[in-house]
């Protein structure tokens, strides 16, 4: 194929103009005939027995179309979870502070206040369970009965742990604590529930797993998946708190019950309560080195608090086992997974899915084994890193992992970092200023042994117009330019020609969830695929009609083109004839990710294989007096394999960084004996445009020789996993004293630049 | 958010006779940034809401030595003000670092003050200019320092049938010279930790002839560190004295741990940002000094 002409170019994304002039319909926006407003009832406590809870009096107001509890539930009562212990309304028990216990569907938003407040509850509050340390002890109460509180624990070992601690140099141990963090994305859950003619359910949802979400309400519902449909409109975020299910089969059970549309999306302080949080964790890590500073040894315990119900828990720690190493050569790594049932907030995916906790530790670890043996954290760094070909402590071997010492390289080159030193260090008596970088990995797709694939439809009409039908979640990350812009490219016509139906499990076939940096992959090769098929029809219809050979013709700019030039005919023309002469332009295709199985053993659990690369460097200035930190400048370097669409992947690291710096520095979910603090976005202290700093970043491209289409390999979650620790690094070279906990708070910081006092 | 009427006023004497003929049931609006968040939240509950925004209460100006902010001034009018400029830098300065611009073209000074919110970000400033408030119901107007209107966290002096209708304040001698800080956990949007204004009167030798310390979130109410005001009144300033006049500010202070910091951290920074406000005054005026 010649050079490409849409992939890698910057295009207007569809959908674009439609969402910055508030001409796109959010689930807020819905509006249909006779829809009532549906709410949930959540326990206010963290931990309590239902003595009674008695509906009556609520169904009996005026304007109330429909109460339920768990009774009214005709199938299943509980979200789809591996373990599938979550009931959708509470039965006997409320386990944190946000369990839905009933929901209301009624004429509109005061009535079904009016009906929440007309339920009657008898709660008998219970002693909670808060510490995940007491959790875990044999003696601890159960937090869901019949069910351990540890709900994961596992072991992971490679080499000889204990005799390359025993042989090492230096041995460097310490815990960390990492806090809960929220995903604060602008539109909060929500979801339209409404009966089709033949009594079946749509509903329309805020959400990233459209197909798992349908499964979840018919399984719900007790009425088969036919029955069921469900409807992306367009989606202001997700960040992972939508990947499993929220509200939306509550929205299908209460249109089934009131038998009208229902309209039910969460507030703010209900969304902050009650969705997943990402893990607080405690991990204690241990790193062994020779005293030239190459690594022998890392081990690790990881202690994640889940909440209650399982969720993700299993799936986003087992994650950040596989990555707690970070992208070195470790022959020997041993590390203990463990997960507690707690009554605090029900965790789950957060982008990084237990990446970033994972990386805080290893990238803190590393720059505090560059202090002790006196060596430049960038060549510390570079010693140790993975390299194509090494064979990872997971047994994975690398099949691309020039973008490691790439990144760490010209990172280090836009930041000047072999002069940081000629940088005024203490402008100001109580100002100091320091420099800090963090290089990580995060793997991309689901894991070797997961169902990890994605269909689309592709149609070309007679026009030389394109529709394409994919389930596929885009929830602002930007999978549909993606997707169009695979399929002009392939096609040969211009992206504006292409309109991409928002996902719809009655259009299109399962494509997965939108997570794990996915769908660009699995998505992207279906797209590729079912281009391919339409495109090899239009050059077979071109053979016949110029006798040119097809290895001598291309599709492009909307021309058939021969030896590289265009020729008269143009690809409508050429659809126009497919449609005359009876060739249907229309192709589905499935895409599997490919796990090549001609390797050595791969003995970590569900490893990815596909792995995106990436350095930041900070520069902050800390105020000494006050604890306070500013980022003053942040260079991010990624390997993204094959950049597709420049706006989309540049504005994903610009979004990462943002949230990254949060997490580094100000968020944090203050739970205290189960309940939130600060339940709003008053309180919980996200970055604003000013809290941003100047950054430079650069995209580098070495593509992935197998399974990702045309190398690209994504890039959603890998900007948000760098930031936390090097800023942490960034703030230890300004004060010469290392921290343990996210986040930095100024509060955290002061103690820290006392101890020189 | 409960039900209400709604009344708009085309005057501010028929805003005054709505106020005393529904007293406790209402509650005067003006920009409404924070009373519809505590409606929403069912905090108050009013049944009667009286907009000021058609009784032309949004004048400032200057008279008789004194400047009038009318109660239903925009913060981004405060900020757009000229004459602010020149009499009120430090006012002007918490202008700019409350909230975000959409907050600010619809936030009022009459607001922050009524509001009572011991964080107000412009009640430390307007305290320090020793400015006054004029409160207004059918029976007469009453005029009291700013200092004396709060009593605790949402709580004021205002009678139920009352407006707040202007804040006056004295125009100062050149002599004089303030400065604002604010601690908040981002750089914009952000409920202040603390907050502060430091005024200071000197004569040509570097004595103090007066002084004001103005702090908010500290106490139940925006308090004034006296005895660090009286530390400075009739000495000659030196780091020494500032640091001195700091460690009693910290002193005076009753402040609560919350969400936002805590009550430790709260003493340390109220010693921190009144020496650095105390400095950055000096350092004023010597300017105006040298400049002059």
């Amino acid at each position: 194929m010649s050079d490409l002409a849409i992939v890698g170019k910057w295009t207007a994304a569809p959908g674009a103009r439609e969402i910055v002039t508030g001409q796109a319909r959010y689930c807020p926006d819905i509006q249909l005939p006779g829809m009532a407003c549906g709410k949930l009832l959540y326990s206010p406590y963290a931990r309590a027995r239902i003595v009674k809870l008695n509906v009556s009096a609520a169904r009996k107001l005026p304007g109330v179309f429909a109460v339920i509890t768990h009774e009214d539930i005709p199938g299943e009562n509980s979200y789809l979870y591996a373990e599938p212990d979550q009931p959708l309304l509470a039965v006997d028990e409320v386990r944190f502070q946000g369990d839905a216990v009933a929901a209301v569907a009624a004429i509109d938003a005061r009535a079904a206040d009016a009906a929440l407040a007309a339920i009657r509850v008898e709660y008998e509050e219970l002693p909670g369970i808060f510490n995940p340390l007491e959790a875990m002890q044999p003696t601890a109460d159960q937090v869901l009965k019949g069910h351990d509180n540890v709900m994961m624990s596992q072991v992971y070992r490679t080499g000889d742990v204990d005799a390359a601690i025993e042989s090492a140099d230096i041995v460097i141990e310490n815990t960390y604590r990492t806090q809960w963090a929220e995903h604060a994305y602008l539109e909060v859950e929500g979801g339209v529930g409404l009966v089709d003619h033949d009594g079946g359910i749509t509903v329309y949802s805020s959400c990233q797993a459209p197909h798992r979400d349908r499964m979840q309400i018919a399984r719900a519902l007790g009425m088969s998946e036919s029955m069921v449909r469900v409807i992306t409109p367009y989606i202001g975020g997700a960040f992972g708190a939508k990947d499993e299910a929220h509200v939306q089969i509550h929205a299908g059970l209460l249109a089934h019950a009131a038998q009208r549309p229902v309209h039910l999306i969460r507030e703010r302080r209900e969304s902050i309560l009650t969705h997943v949080k990402r893990h607080p964790m405690i991990i204690d890590y241990t790193t062994a080195a020779t005293k030239e500073g190459q690594l022998l040894a890392v081990k690790a315990r990881v202690i994640a608090d889940g909440g209650p119900y399982s969720n993700s828990t299993h799936e986003v720690v087992n994650k950040c086992g596989e990555f707690i190493g970070g992208p070195y050569n470790v022959e020997n790594l041993e590390v203990e997974k463990i997960a507690v049932r707690t009554n605090n907030p029900i965790c789950g995916a957060f982008r990084g899915f237990g990446a970033p906790q994972a990386a805080f530790v290893y990238e803190s670890q590393m720059d505090d084994l560059a202090h002790k043996l006196n060596i430049d954290p960038l060549q510390i760094r570079l010693l140790n890193g993975v390299e194509t070909g090494t064979k990872m402590y997971t047994g994975v071997v690398v099949r691309e992992a020039s973008g490691m010492k790439e990144s760490l390289n010209k990172a280090a080159k836009l930041i000047d970092w072999e002069k940081r030193d000629e940088i005024e260090r203490n402008p100001k008596p109580h100002l100091r200023r320091g420099f800090g970088m963090a290089t990580i990995l995060k793997g991309a797709g689901l894991g070797r042994g997961l169902n990890d694939h994605a269909g689309v439809v592709l149609e070309m009409h007679r026009d030389g117009s394109v529709v394409l039908k994919s389930a596929a979640a885009d929830m602002g990350q930007g999978i549909i330019t993606v997707m169009a812009q695979l399929a002009a490219e392939r096609l040969g016509i211009d992206i504006a020609s292409i309109r991409v139906a928002r996902a719809d499990t009655e259009k299109a076939p399962d494509a997965g969830a939108s997570c794990a940096s996915r769908q660009v992959m699995v998505s992207g090769n279906a797209v590729l695929e079912a281009a391919d098929s339409i495109r090899d029809t239009l050059l077979g219809l071109a053979v016949r009609k110029t006798k040119i050979s097809k290895d001598r013709l291309d599709l492009r700019a909307g021309h058939l083109v021969v030896d590289g030039k265009p020729h008269e005919m143009t690809v409508k023309d050429l659809a126009l004839r497919a449609g005359v002469w009876g060739y249907p332009l229309h192709a589905e295709s499935i895409s599997h990710f490919e796990y090549p199985t001609d390797v050595p053993e791969v003995t970590y659990r569900y490893s990815t294989e596909v792995f995106q690369f990436c350095t930041h460097i900070a520069q902050v200035l800390v105020d000494c007096e006050t604890g306070q930190v500013t980022v003053e400048k942040l260079v991010a370097v990624h390997d993204v394999g094959k950049m597709i669409n420049p706006g989309g992947v540049y504005g994903q690291i610009e979004g990462g960084i943002a949230q990254g710096i949060g997490y580094a520095l100000t968020e944090e979910l203050i739970v205290q004996n189960g309940l939130t603090k600060n339940p709003s976005l008053e309180n919980y202290i996200i970055p604003m445009a000013f809290d941003i700093p100047e950054l430079e970043m650069e995209v580098i491209e070495f593509p992935e020789p197998v399974g990702a289409p045309l190398g690209a390999k994504g890039i959603a979650e890998a900007p948000i996993i760098p930031p936390a620790p090097a800023i942490r690094n960034a703030i230890y070279d300004a004060l010469g004293k290392p921290l343990y906990q996210l986040p930095m708070t100024p509060e955290r910081i002061l103690p820290v630049v006392n101890l020189d006092d | 958010m409960e039900e209400f009427n709604y009344l708009a006023p085309e005057s501010f004497d028929q805003a005054v006779v709505a106020k005393s003929q529904h007293a406790e049931k209402s509650r005067v609006i003006a920009g409404g940034t924070d009373l519809l968040l505590r409606m929403r939240d069912k905090v108050v509950a009013p049944s009667v809401l009286i907009d000021l925004r058609h009784t032309s209460l949004d004048k400032i100006l200057i008279s008789n030595g004194v400047m009038i902010l009318g109660t239903s001034a925009s913060l981004s009018q405060i900020l757009e003000n000229s004459e602010i400029t020149q009499h009120f830098p430090a006012l002007q300065t918490a202008c700019r670092e409350f909230a975000g611009p959409p907050i600010r073209n619809r936030a009022t000074l009459g607001g922050n003050i009524v509001n009572a919110s011991p964080a107000a970000d412009l009640v430390p400033p307007l305290m320090a200019y020793d400015a006054s408030i004029v409160l207004r119901a059918s029976g007469g107007d009453r005029a009291l320092p700013l200092a004396e209107f709060f009593t605790g966290p949402g709580q004021s002096v205002i009678a139920p049938d009352e407006i707040l209708m202007e804040i006056q304040i004295p125009l100062l001698p050149a002599s004089s010279a303030a400065t604002f800080i604010k601690l908040g956990q981002r750089r914009s949007m952000a409920i202040s930790q603390v907050n502060l204004t430091a005024r200071l009167s000197m004569n040509n030798s570097d004595c103090v002839t007066d002084a004001r310390i103005a702090l908010g979130a500290v106490a139940p109410t925006p308090v004034r560190a006296h005895s660090a005001e009286d530390a400075l009144v009739g000495e000659k300033l030196s780091e020494d004295l500032i640091r001195m006049a700091a460690k009693k500010a910290r002193e005076e202070i009753t402040p609560i741990s919350d969400v936002r910091a805590s009550l430790e951290y709260r003493l340390e920074m109220t010693e921190v940002l009144v020496r650095r406000a105390l400095i950055a005054t000096w350092k004023k005026q010597r300017r105006t000094k040298t400049s002059g």
